[in-house]
């Protein structure tokens, strides 16, 4: 495994909001004024459509990136969500939790690791690859 | 690139969180979560009136892993280092660039090979109005 996923789970017990401020791109205002406020938009709405369906976790590689994804990026996590073909997801395979894409092959679905290689859904008799939820925001800090 | 949109954080909030450490399913039957509570806002924005959010036009940053869409978190009040990303003001308009010092000049680079850095000459109108601290990218 060339990564994991630090699982972290939410509650909300507050909501934000952010004044929204449109800028003129030409004009090349400074730090925008009060009067430029555009509207309010509530940061956990942006962030986090369904919070009951939500968790957090964090990506923890050493070497390796996924899409882009790097080590310590806060990824939002949507488990009410249905992939479609190429979405981020989150699978869940005895203990360990992953980062996958989701594909759909003729009808049938895998999940494409970060080297390429694809897994059925279901890989033993009795065991199955758990989809957990899909990736729906990634926050990476510099 | 552009910067279109500016957003300002006013508003502290809490998220409640049960933290797992790495490699634990999430619903296990024998262990029990350590309970935290996170607050985004301290991750995002720990002083908020520092900060404000901007929306990304275009695609000079690629290198850098900042695209077309992307919503960049700007603290108006740091200054910036050798090899920070930053909300430039460059004659007249908006640009996300990374600032170097190099011989004590400055330069504003992109973070794409095909766009040439940009020496700040004396003559240029020009103000670093942030330092981007984080991006937040649109999966679905």
């Amino acid at each position: 495994m060339s990564h994991y996923l630090e699982l972290i789970r939410i509650k909300f017990t507050e909501s934000g909001k952010v004044p929204l401020f449109s800028m003129s791109v030409s004009a090349g205002k400074p730090i925008p004024i009060e009067d430029d406020i555009e509207g309010e938009i509530d940061l956990n709405e942006y962030l986090v459509e369904h919070p009951a369906a939500t968790f957090f976790a964090r990506f923890r590689s050493k070497t390796d990136t996924f899409s882009g994804i790097s080590d310590g990026d806060l990824l939002i996590i949507d488990t009410s969500l249905n992939p479609t073909d190429g979405k981020i997801v989150v699978v869940g395979y005895r203990n360990e939790t992953t980062l996958k894409i989701y594909r759909i092959i003729n009808g049938e679905e895998f999940f494409e690791s970060y080297d390429g290689k694809l897994l059925t859904r279901r890989i033993e008799p009795l065991i199955e690859l758990k989809l957990l939820g899909v990736v729906t925001k990634v926050i990476h800090s510099f | 690139m552009r910067a279109k949109k500016k957003g300002k954080i006013k508003k502290k909030y809490y998220y409640e969180a049960e933290l797992f450490p790495a490699s634990i399913p999430l619903s296990p039957a024998n262990y029990e979560p350590e309970l935290i509570q996170i607050d985004l806002t301290n991750i995002l924005a720990p002083i908020p009136k520092n900060i404000y959010l901007v929306k990304v036009n275009g695609e000079s940053m690629i290198e850098e892993n900042i695209f077309d869409g992307d919503i960049l978190i700007v603290d108006k009040n740091e200054k910036p280092k050798d090899g920070s990303i930053v909300i430039a003001a460059l004659n007249g308009e908006l640009t996300v660039k990374t600032f170097r010092i190099i011989d004590e000049k400055a330069y504003l680079f992109s973070a794409n090979q095909r766009f040439l850095p940009i020496e700040i000459g004396e003559l240029m109108q020009f103000e670093i109005q942030g330092v981007v601290k984080h991006v937040i990218k649109n999966l679905v």
